[in-house]
């Protein structure tokens, strides 16, 4: 049976694509949002702090 | 609260000078700011970042109850600048607030920052067997700093390039 990739390795790839999406959803938008754009690396780099709690 | 408060007042003081640079340069030093920093999650430079070394008090807990020890770390953590700093992104974070000089804008920032940073803390006991499994989480996720730094790394370049593509829209408007 194939082992199941840790949960570690799909909120990483998870992280990616929202990040990905994001950026070319802003980059594709005919109304460029920056402020919106911005947005998903506040909610990465927020929960990445959770050792500093 | 808290959160809202420093991005706020972040936002006031660059209100305050915002208009003595024009866009394109502030979106300029964003990313520039953001590529160092995502270099440095990679390991490629070496450099510490300012914070205060230092974590909420486990203690308040003890001393002013389970209730109003979770709303004291929340504000406590709630500030950014109070508690350490792993990663270069909540500079970042504060770059943008000044830059965009939108006292608004750094407010929303600031609330999505401290929501992403306390989510772990209150989704872990619904995930986890016990309280004292909760208490454990962030030790836990520590093992995992590479992953991390990783995801950082990520956040930060994509930061500098949509940093990079708005001062290059701005630029195509004058």
């Amino acid at each position: 049976m194939k082992a199941r990739p840790p949960v570690s390795k799909t909120i990483e790839v998870i992280s990616y694509l929202v990040l990905v999406s994001a950026l070319t959803a802003e980059a594709l938008s005919m109304r460029f949002n920056l402020g919106l754009a911005l947005l998903p690396g506040a909610v990465i780099f927020g929960w990445s702090q959770i050792g500093g709690l | 609260m808290s959160s809202t408060t420093v991005g706020l007042a972040l936002g006031a003081i660059g209100e305050s000078f915002v208009e003595k640079v024009s866009d394109g340069p502030r979106l300029y030093l964003i990313g520039i700011l953001s590529l160092i920093l995502a270099l440095r999650e990679w390991k490629l430079l070496q450099f510490s970042i300012p914070e205060f070394k230092r974590q909420t008090e486990k203690t308040w807990a003890h001393e002013f109850g389970p209730e109003v020890a979770s709303a004291m770390w929340g504000i406590h953590i709630g500030l950014g600048f109070g508690t350490r700093i792993n990663h270069g992104g909540f500079w970042v974070l504060v770059a943008i607030a000044l830059g965009f000089g939108s006292p608004k804008y750094g407010a929303i920032l600031m609330l999505t920052y401290w929501l992403a940073r306390t989510l772990p803390v209150w989704v872990a006991p619904t995930l986890l067997d016990s309280t004292s499994e909760a208490m454990e989480l962030p030790g836990a996720a520590l093992l995992q700093g590479r992953l991390f730094e990783r995801m950082v790394g990520i956040g930060l370049l994509s930061t500098a390039v949509i940093a990079f593509v708005g001062a290059a829209r701005v630029a195509s408007l004058v």
